[in-house]
């Protein structure tokens, strides 16, 4: 039977974080004043020795003006085991990630855009975070929420043309020690994403066609150990980069998408760990217009 | 003035209707969903009933109903605004009397403009929406 600590981090496919132009971080989406953006995920993603993660996170972005913006990410899901005799499976809703981020700094020329936006938010303990199995307390990958309100903090920048476009942000969150001495370690995270318009072949001079792109996306983390009843768990955190590559086909209302994860580095402190194999993502993401109460609109700063 | 007056009398001899249409340059729009930013905003422009978005171009199209009576000075401000809440910094604007096309092809880009008509504002916000 294997160790339940030793299970490891197919589970740090944040369910949470993963949306946006960039489908596995939701920073950089651009929001407009008075918009909505909702964006359903699918995420399945499959491991060695049978460690097994189904995500269906829920993304949401609101922008209050046209430079300030309100997102709420909503991860649900389950994670199981299937070792022998050994077969823990837990699931439900995890944390909720709110945060709000302020357009800094932004140029807009034809055909191009740069943003810089810093963010700050935190994630609600929604989830549950005591989750056992023959009587042991179970790891991170396999608790559905830290615990505890942790603080988040990051920037992002953009950069878009009509052919290609590419978004980074850098994130903090930090996991403080529960009541009941349990933490999820913080997470220190880097995203990169470069996106490239292959559809249409020739842009038509006029209108607005469907647009297809290919995406290729980075994810390091770099995770802190886990508390575990009081201790410091040595077969936790560690670094991880993945690269994804989507396909996505956009129009004026929605984008829909598809595609794998493949982590290219998996330094996890202790022995025995768990890797992950492989992820599959897919979404769907709807535009919509929120109800205006302003008398007029803002000049644009 | 010479050459407005010219079209006008023109198109009036031909018997076609003239409307005022007006043309402006987008700054920062480079995938469909910029266009959907200022596209929810496009119904707060006094009696656009067309607009053509054209993503290459960098420009938006809007053509006002027949017999409008706007401003191109309130147009280019309602336009401005529009784009501004939109998240984009709106570019220079034009405003032409033009003959009213007899169509206005979906192919190119030209989408009537939904305007919310009712008094709830749930509903009104459906109106936009779908």
């Amino acid at each position: 039977m294997p160790n339940p600590l030793r299970v490891a981090a197919a589970a740090f496919i944040l369910p949470i974080t993963a949306a946006a132009s960039a489908v596995t971080f939701a920073t950089s989406l651009p929001v407009g004043q008075d918009q909505v953006i909702i964006r359903f995920n699918l995420q399945p993603s499959f491991s060695t020795h049978q460690l097994n993660n189904f995500q269906f996170p829920v993304s949401v972005g609101y922008g209050v003006t046209t430079k300030f913006a309100l997102f709420a990410g909503f991860s649900q899901g389950f994670t199981s085991l299937n070792s022998g005799a050994y077969r823990p499976l837990n699931g439900g809703a995890g944390d909720t990630n709110l945060y709000a981020r302020y357009t800094l700094y932004k140029i807009d020329k034809p055909g191009v855009t740069f943003r810089i936006a810093p963010l700050a938010g935190a994630f609600l303990p929604t989830g549950d975070n005591r989750f056992t199995f023959q009587g042991k307390l179970q790891s991170k990958s396999l608790q559905t929420g830290s615990g505890t309100l942790d603080p988040y903090v990051g920037v992002a920048l953009g950069l878009q043309y009509h052919r290609v476009s590419a978004n980074a942000d850098a994130t903090y969150r930090y996991n403080p020690v529960s009541a009941t001495n349990f933490s999820l370690g913080s997470e220190m995270r880097f995203d990169g994403h470069f996106e490239y318009k292959f559809w249409p072949f020739h842009m038509p001079a006029e209108g607005l066609p469907h647009v297809a792109n290919i995406s290729l996306e980075s994810n390091y983390f770099r995770d802190s150990r886990d508390h575990l009843s009081g201790i410091v768990s040595a077969n936790s955190g560690g670094r991880i980069f993945r690269e994804s590559a989507t396909l996505q086909l956009s129009s004026l209302r929605w984008q829909v998408g598809g595609g794998v994860v493949l982590p290219l580095m998996q330094d996890l402190n202790g022995t025995g760990r768990t890797t992950q194999k492989i992820g599959y993502m897919m979404f769907f993401e709807y535009y919509l217009a929120m109800p205006v109460w302003r008398k007029s609109a803002r000049r644009h700063a | 003035m010479m050459r407005l007056l010219a079209f006008l009398i023109a198109a009036a001899s031909l018997n076609a209707e003239v409307i005022t249409r007006a043309t402006a340059g987008v700054n920062g729009i480079t995938s469909p969903r910029g266009f959907f930013n200022i596209s929810v905003n496009i119904y707060r422009v006094p009696d656009v009933e067309w607009v053509k978005f054209d993503l290459e171009a960098n420009r938006l199209t809007l053509d006002c109903k027949p017999g409008s009576s706007i401003t191109g000075d309130e147009l280019r401000a309602a336009i401005r605004d529009a784009m501004t809440l939109g998240g984009f910094k709106p570019g220079e604007v034009k405003v032409d009397k033009v003959e009213q096309p007899s169509t206005h092809p979906p192919k190119l880009g030209w989408r009537k403009v939904k305007r919310p008509t009712a008094k709830s504002a749930f509903t009104r916000w459906f109106q936009i929406n779908f």
